[in-house]
């Protein structure tokens, strides 16, 4: 018990000072430029974020980019879980919806956000866009789930003659499980960026990308890092916050098989990084 | 019922691994399939069982019976615990209380009772196949596949399960096949031994060993003996 919070420290310790390391480049590219509006200076930035933090529209602007985002995911989710596993039945379904789905992987987003301005309500386009990014990567990894199941289960279940219920439920599911969480992750980041970017291109009312804009139509650099960084940090906490229930969840019931495990990265789009 | 297999042919892409086979598979019998490693044995079995499908010829005589397999590989759930991996077969047949009672009663049978809330991978290679063969015994078949389902067992496990198994069908009377590559296993277990040779597989050999199985246990000479005759 002891020796564990000993070496919990010591990596807290450890990640803290590679932390620090970075910190103290940034710090020192800062001295040698000497102007805030090219680089900002940390201790500045941090200043800034705690100004930021007892403003009523920081709060207003990150609640409505967590609402976007999260529905932008849960609908990728839902939407991509099903049609993955219904294109996966589906020869001809699969056949259909896979050079669209290649379509939107290689479509720049910003074309797309561009079109959505036109279609859409300023504050619906950044669900729309995190949706049409995220969706196809759990389409893709859903059915190369459903591909990797091992057929040799299959011919055992066929065998003794379980019902299709229940292969699905003991044999399908499992397998891709570890595809699906995997693709989940991938999406957390994604999401995010995207539909910050997609809020600086169209200025909903409240949103951090609105915020973004505005720091960069005032020339603002320590107002832009502070924003940057309360995304990355809402990111980083989605990410954890999702794998933790993943872990809580399969504790119980899949231990002994990590939920990362055969799971593959499909996707290694540029889009994103816009 | 005989089970007929009439002139099968099937191949694997260019591979013929079965040409022209024909053989008949008495009820109520324990056949052993005997024969070098690659020359089709486990193709047989799996165009028996109907997971595979002849390319030519007919297998008469399943009918939609029941069938146990002990595959030559575990085919366990990995992400599923030893009972779990049990009750995916078994929990159509059986309501709730049987189903724990059966499953409970072949674990111990195999030796595994303390495992089973354990996940195929903490178990050892010889472990799992014993998992796979309690799977078989528990599913009430009608025709059951042994194919190497005692290979890794150790031999004082393995010689009590030959036994439970040889009166496990005398007492359902069910069709079973006997893979092996151990002619003691063979000798002790089986009715009819075919003797095969492959590829493509062929037929060589057919002998009926009619030692009652209840003595073979004490005529070790007169199994010596049919193993002399058998290797003339
Ligand atoms: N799925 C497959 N695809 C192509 N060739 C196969 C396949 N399965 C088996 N074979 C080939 O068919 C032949 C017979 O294989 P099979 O598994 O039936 O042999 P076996 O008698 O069971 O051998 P062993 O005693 O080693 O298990 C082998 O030469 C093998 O290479
Ligand atoms: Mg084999």
């Amino acid at each position: 018990m002891k020796a564990s919070i000993i070496r919990n420290s010591k990596t807290m310790l450890y990640k803290l000072s590679i932390l620090m390391f970075w910190v103290l480049i940034w710090q020192m590219v800062y001295i040698k430029i000497g102007r805030d509006i090219y680089v900002p200076s940390p201790l500045n930035v941090l200043l800034r974020l705690k100004e930021l933090l007892v403003l009523t529209s920081f709060w207003a602007s990150v609640a409505h980019s967590m609402l976007r985002v999260a529905a932008g995911l849960i609908i990728s989710m839902v939407v991509g879980g099903l049609l993955g596993i219904l294109c996966s039945l589906n020869r001809l379904l699969h056949d259909l919806l896979q050079p669209m789905i290649i379509a939107i992987k290689s479509t720049p987003v910003v074309s797309f956000i561009l079109v959505a301005i036109v279609w859409f309500p300023s504050s619906r386009i950044p669900v729309f866009i995190c949706f049409l990014m995220c969706f196809p990567v759990i389409w893709t990894n859903v059915v190369s789930g459903f591909n990797s199941v091992d057929k040799k289960l299959l011919e055992m279940a066929q065998v003794y003659r379980v019902s299709l219920f229940n292969i699905t439920k003991h044999i399908y599911l499992p397998s891709i499980k570890p595809y699906f969480f995997a693709a989940c992750i991938t999406c957390l980041g994604v999401g995010w960026k995207v539909s910050v970017a997609a809020e600086v291109l169209s200025h909903p009312r409240y949103g951090i990308g609105t915020q973004l804009y505005s720091s960069k139509v005032y020339l603002d650099s320590t107002d832009l890092f502070a924003w940057t960084l309360v995304i990355i940090l809402l990111s980083i906490a989605f990410e954890l916050l999702f794998v933790k229930m993943i872990e809580l969840n399969s504790n119980t019931k899949v231990k002994g098989y990590s939920a990362a495990k055969g799971a593959k990265e499909n996707d290694n789009r540029s889009t994103a990084d816009i | 019922m005989t089970i007929e297999v009439q002139q099968i042919y099937k191949a694997y892409h260019s591979l013929q691994v079965i040409s022209d086979l024909n053989l008949s598979l008495g009820d109520n019998k324990i056949h052993c399939f005997f024969g070098p490693s690659g020359c089709g044995k486990t193709t047989l079995a799996n165009l028996i069982v109907g997971l595979l499908k002849a390319d030519n010829g007919t297998i008469a005589g399943l009918q939609d019976r029941r069938m146990a397999y002990v595959f030559q590989e575990d085919r366990l759930l990995p992400w599923a615990t030893i009972q779990e991996n049990l009750s995916f077969v078994l929990k159509k047949s059986y309501d709730k209380d049987k189903l724990r009672a059966v499953i409970d009663y072949h674990l111990k049978l195999v030796e595994l009772e303390a495992f089973k809330n354990s996940y195929p991978a903490e178990l050892s290679g010889g472990m799992r196949q014993r998992v796979a063969l309690a799977r078989a015994l528990a599913y009430e078949a009608e025709i059951m596949i042994l194919d190497e389902a005692f290979k890794g067992v150790h031999l004082e496990l393995k010689s009590a399960l030959m036994d439970y198994v040889g009166k496990y069908v005398e007492e359902r009377r069910l069709l079973t096949i006997l893979i092996t590559h151990d002619m003691e296993e063979a000798l002790y277990l089986a009715d009819d031994i075919y003797f095969f040779e492959g590829l493509p597989l062929k037929l060589i050999r057919h002998e009926t060993i009619d030692i009652p199985k209840g003595e073979r246990r004490h005529r070790a000479k007169d199994l010596a003996a049919y193993k002399e005759k058998l290797f003339r």
